[in-house]
């Protein structure tokens, strides 16, 4: 009989591939040779031979249970936060910016755009001429740009400013240059075809505005801090004041406005930024109701707080004039305000000017000026039936088709 | 050794800030209101926002003095940071009427440079959460 050997066993076992697959512990990793468990390498080890894998870009997902929590909690308290804020942002909005009791009325076809040139961000509208824009920087470093109303490159000079020190504000005004400080009672001015300013012979007390044909004829707006009241005197004459203004809440901020002067009428036109009303000044400083804008806020709606001396907003307060200008007869003013009749995602994209008839005080009709570039009116100025219009980074001119409104 | 010591320079960084921004706008507390009364988003809750958000600061500092409730301080840090810098933008880029920044020595910083130092301090709350939740993580390993 044959003898068999025993053949050895032998067991075939297949190992895992270890080179492209993801493998939570590798094949031959370390083993506590106590209790033969495989001890954990290093975190970024774990990946080490992926290719690519979602633990790279958010480790905290496949590390341990503390640090996924932790991830997890600063995640969504940032997401709580900010959507919360967001919306109680939405809902304060809401509540202030209500539509008015009041309607506006719209020609067609009133503003249409005739040029538009980009700007440097900083510029400032300093005013308009019959034939020229008038611009310079914010901080008043640079030089006044003039430039035609077509807004031709080739049309842009260059003056040069004096000395920086001798005013803060410049204005145009008819064929004056008006430069002022007015904390300093400072004014002087200059003719607009050779800017060479002189100072006004006549000292003049501390002011908040300065508006006129020509340096003497002009009136200052003087804000007494102490009494609470805003009056006007003349330019030529200081010591001759107006009455003070109506004085609703603090006789300072209240009766804040807006000063220029009409040269069709020979008189002055005050409207107050945070009511509906607007006046006129004579020569004489003798201060008469002209009209009222059309939105409702007949009182100013806003708090004042005094602390040391210092008097200031203590709430947003709602503004009814947010730029106005004269030309002519016509008042127009820039409001914020939303309409009755107008959707305000209609005004969130334009921005609404009313027009007036200073002869009467009575409304005539509004029209949109689109923002651009997401901005809306920096400032304007309406001159010779045109409105040239400054954005930031932007200045646009817009030809008005008062023939296009049949009742004038 | 250099992680506890980056977890508790944090730590004194915030005493420090929510210390000086707590105690600043308690001792002019009318100012502080005044300037809460100027934020579009907050006038009509000025007077509750006024002595809330000094006690809530107050009490956080107190939170960080006790070792044992650090990691809530620094939660609590992060959510105030992050309520700050996200109302920041909201002010900045939604409102129509943006109000002087206010807070002692960042009353000289604008809007932006405010919203980037809350921005940094947003990021050192994250730091030392995680720096901390690793060493909790790694003295219950050693435990067990």
């Amino acid at each position: 009989m044959p003898v068999c050997k025993e053949q050895p066993c032998r067991t075939i076992v297949k190992l895992p591939k270890t080179t492209s697959q993801f493998v939570p512990f590798r094949l031959g990793s370390k083993q506590d040779r106590l209790t033969n468990k495989p001890i954990a390498r290093s975190f970024s080890s774990k990946f080490r031979n992926t290719k690519f894998h979602l633990g790279r870009v958010f480790p905290a997902l496949y590390s341990s249970t503390k640090m996924k929590k932790n991830a997890i909690a600063l995640v969504s308290t940032t997401l709580l936060i900010t959507v919360g804020l967001y919306f109680f942002h939405l809902v304060n909005t809401k509540s202030r910016r209500f539509q008015n009791n009041f309607i506006r009325q719209f020609p067609p076809y009133f503003a249409e755009k005739v040029a538009s040139m980009d700007l440097d961000n900083s510029q400032m509208l300093v005013g308009v001429s019959d034939t020229l824009i008038y611009l310079t920087d914010a901080e008043l470093e640079g030089s006044i740009l003039s430039i035609g109303l077509s807004l031709n490159p080739r049309t842009i000079r260059v003056h040069s400013l004096p000395d920086r020190s001798l005013f803060t504000s410049l204005k145009v005004a008819g064929e004056y240059l008006f430069l002022t400080q007015g904390n300093k009672g400072k004014f002087l001015f200059s003719k607009l075809d050779s800017i060479r300013p002189y100072p006004f012979p006549v000292a003049l007390p501390p002011f908040a505005s300065l508006a006129g044909q020509t340096p003497q004829i002009s009136i200052i707006r003087i804000v007494d801090f102490n009494a609470r009241t805003t009056v006007f005197a003349r330019t030529a004459d200081p010591s001759q004041i107006s009455v003070p203004l109506e004085r609703q809440i603090d006789g300072i901020f209240c009766t804040d406005g807006f000063l220029e002067y009409s040269n069709t009428l020979k008189k002055w036109i005050y409207i107050y930024r945070y009511r509906n009303e607007f006046l006129t000044i004579d020569s004489l400083l003798s201060i008469r109701h002209c009209g009222n804008t059309i939105d409702t806020i007949g009182r100013a709606s806003l708090k004042v707080a005094e602390r040391n001396g210092v008097i200031t907003l203590s709430s947003p307060p709602v503004v009814v004039v947010q730029n106005m200008h004269v030309d002519g007869n016509y008042l127009f003013v820039q409001s914020p305000l939303v309409a009755r009749n107008e959707s305000s995602l209609f005004t969130k994209h334009n921005s609404s000017i009313d027009v007036y008839d200073l002869r009467n005080g009575s409304y005539l009709f509004s029209f949109y000026i689109p923002k651009e570039r997401g901005h809306s009116i920096r400032n304007f100025r309406v001159v010779k039936h045109k409105l040239v219009a400054l954005f930031p980074g932007r200045i646009s001119v817009y030809k008005l088709n008062f023939s296009e409104f049949k009742a004038l | 050794m250099r992680r506890r010591f980056i977890i508790d320079t944090i730590c004194t960084a915030f005493v420090g800030l929510f210390g000086y921004a707590a105690v600043s706008k308690l001792i002019d507390y009318k100012t502080f209101l005044v300037q809460l009364g100027q934020s579009p988003l907050l006038t009509e809750y000025a007077t509750t926002v006024a002595w809330l958000v000094p006690a809530v600061e107050m009490l956080t500092v107190v939170l960080f003095i006790t070792v044992r409730f650090r990691l809530l301080a620094l939660y609590a840090s992060f959510t105030l940071m992050v309520a700050f810098s996200v109302y920041i933008v909201v002010i900045t880029q939604f409102s129509d009427y943006v109000p002087c920044s206010c807070g002692g020595v960042l009353e000289k910083l604008s809007w932006n440079q405010h919203l980037v130092f809350n921005l940094v301090f947003v990021a050192l709350a994250v730091v030392a959460i995680v720096l901390h939740s690793k060493e909790a993580a790694e003295e219950e390993t050693l435990l067990q």
